[in-house]
């Protein structure tokens, strides 16, 4: 027996199975299963066709067009058939899973074709050269997405295709591939020091500080925002979002307010730690440990220069193993902490009730990240493992706009207005944000300054 | 009305920052919205394991790095029961 929370308000995960006796048929019926198997699907098809090299099966990407590059150079045929490719993947795989939830295929099918057009807008969009390299497309997706429900509104037929939660979910798992944990040994103690001793403190302090000082009631938004701002940003959002089974709202809210924000700090950073004289080692440390995305990372790390650009990506690529650890923990605490409270007094609750309220997805990403760290990186190597995860991010990024797509479908502009409490998720953020910009520089400069510890010898 | 005045500001700059091209940097043909190894060229190459060599092997790290985490999930379960207790 399963207890649904259904409607709009829900939660990006709406199904909670709270029966005690598992069913082997929810590992075909359930969109938690259904997600990892989707994952796991395209890692399989991606490493079969990286090892193998039998046929390529890359995703579509645009090229970043604008400022002087025309927007015609890259529509050729190979992106049509790549475009092709990533929609005919993705919509068999989506479709079967609708059709084993129950879902009609008839009306699921024309529903992801429309999807999957706008999902092509965004992309294309989000590829022109300036905003490529400010904002991510999750911005544009739910903009673009807000602005045809709150203008033309959603049609009809389309409805059937909008479901944040399973595209997300299964994003996750593939994501869960790329989510390297032997990096953790590539800048050693360093490494995590500044990454791992820091970053949990700062959760807990956004969490004490929202859920305590702000008063902010809806705690998986506190532990999202919270998340965004100490792991890196969109993708740590998306993961713990999930796991949290946060609104979709609150996704969209702390993704926004992280990708903006993220503008200013990979601008201003590297400019106020050249004033300083932090130096390179130090100043890269500082960019990896507290800039919100990987991206933003490598270039405020570049802008130093180039052992500061290495030391940022080393501290950063730390930073991103925590995603599945993070994840896990927050399903758990959720399920056993804060749904737990809030519903039934405070019990004590049993393994297999925590088994039973955790979400699955978060297992298949986690299986992910164990399986690619120690058994596939042993066996093929780095380097096959980096053109297998150069495949796999791709659809990844597809899963991931079709979602925030869905988002800014599903959503309206007062309900975002709502959302802002007067301005107490921009509080959260921005002391959470300095919080963690003074603990990781305490941190980097007990670490790093070379008064307290050895400096580290890096083949530069 | 001071976090009112906070995001205006912040859209304000942003779109300056945008507008003005700031902080760029012109050998890199990617920005804050790439995700790695997709778009991030050669982004293994710093994720090799060939610019530091760690003198302490991985399993204290990964050992290290679950003592911590544990110690950080109860310091979170014990702040959430004595908020609830309040």
């Amino acid at each position: 027996m399963s207890e649904k929370k259904g409607g709009l308000a829900s939660g990006v995960v709406e199904e909670v199975v709270t029966t005690e006796k598992f069913q082997w048929s929810d590992l075909w019926k359930k969109e938690d299963w259904l997600a990892v198997w989707i994952g796991f699907i395209v890692i399989l098809i991606g490493a079969i066709a990286v090892v193998t090299g039998a046929f390529d099966f890359s995703a579509a990407k645009f090229s970043t067009w604008g400022n002087g590059t025309s927007v015609f150079e890259q529509l050729n045929t190979e992106l049509a058939g790549k475009l092709i490719l990533t929609a005919v993947v993705l919509g068999v795989l989506f479709t079967v899973g609708n059709h084993l939830k129950g879902i009609s295929v008839k009306k699921y099918l024309p529903a992801f074709a429309g999807l999957f057009v706008l999902a092509i807008i965004v992309r294309f969009i989000s590829a022109e050269y300036t905003l490529n390299r400010y904002l991510e497309w999750a911005f544009f997706a739910i903009l673009i997405g807000l602005l045809v429900s709150n203008t033309v509104g959603v049609p009809q037929w389309l409805k059937p295709a909008v479901q944040t939660e399973f595209y997300i979910k299964a994003g996750l798992v593939i994501m869960g591939f790329s989510v390297l944990f032997s990096n953790i040994v590539n800048f050693g103690l360093y490494g995590l020091g500044i990454a791992w001793i820091v970053t949990p403190i700062v959760i807990l302090f956004m969490w004490w500080f929202g859920t305590r000082v702000l008063k902010i009631d809806n705690k998986p938004f506190v532990i999202t925002v919270a998340t965004a701002t100490s792991v890196c940003g969109t993708s740590a959002a998306i993961a713990v979002g999930a796991a949290s089974k946060a609104k979709k709202n609150d996704l969209s809210l702390a993704v926004s307010i992280s990708i903006i924000f993220t503008v200013l700090m990979m601008v201003f950073e590297p400019v106020i730690i050249r004033m300083t004289g932090l130096g390179e080692v130090m100043g890269g440390a500082l960019i990896g440990g507290t800039v919100d995305s990987t991206g933003a990372v490598t270039v405020a790390g570049t802008a130093l220069g180039e052992t500061a650009q290495t030391v940022a990506v080393l501290v950063k690529s730390i930073q991103n193993i925590l995603i599945g650890f993070i994840a896990f923990a927050v399903a758990v605490f959720f399920a056993t902490k804060v749904e737990n409270n809030g519903k039934e007094g405070s019990r004590k609750i049993g393994a297999s009730e925590i088994w039973y309220r955790l979400p699955k997805f978060i297992l298949g990403f986690f299986a992910a990240s164990l399986v690619a760290s120690f058994i596939v990186l042993p066996t093929v190597g780095k380097e096959t493992v980096s053109s297998i995860n150069k495949v796999l991010d791709q659809y990844k990024n597809w899963a991931f706009v079709l979602a925030f797509t869905s988002i800014g479908l599903d959503t309206n502009f007062r309900e975002l207005k709502e959302q802002f409490q007067g301005g107490k998720p921009l509080t959260l953020y921005v002391v959470g944000q300095v919080f963690n910009i003074i603990l990781t520089f305490a941190a980097v400069y007990l670490l790093l300054s070379g008064k307290f510890f050895p400096l580290p010898q890096l083949a530069l | 009305m001071v976090n009112g005045c906070v995001l205006a500001v912040t859209i304000i700059a942003v779109l300056y920052i945008m507008g003005n091209g700031l902080g760029l940097i012109e050998s890199l043909d990617f920005g804050a919205g790439a995700y790695y190894y997709a778009d991030i060229p050669e982004f293994s190459k710093y994720t090799d394991g060939a610019w530091y060599s760690s003198p302490v092997p991985m399993w204290v790290l990964i050992l290290l790095f679950l003592i911590w985490g544990a110690f950080m999930y109860r310091i979170w379960g014990w702040i959430e029961s004595k908020g609830n207790r309040e």
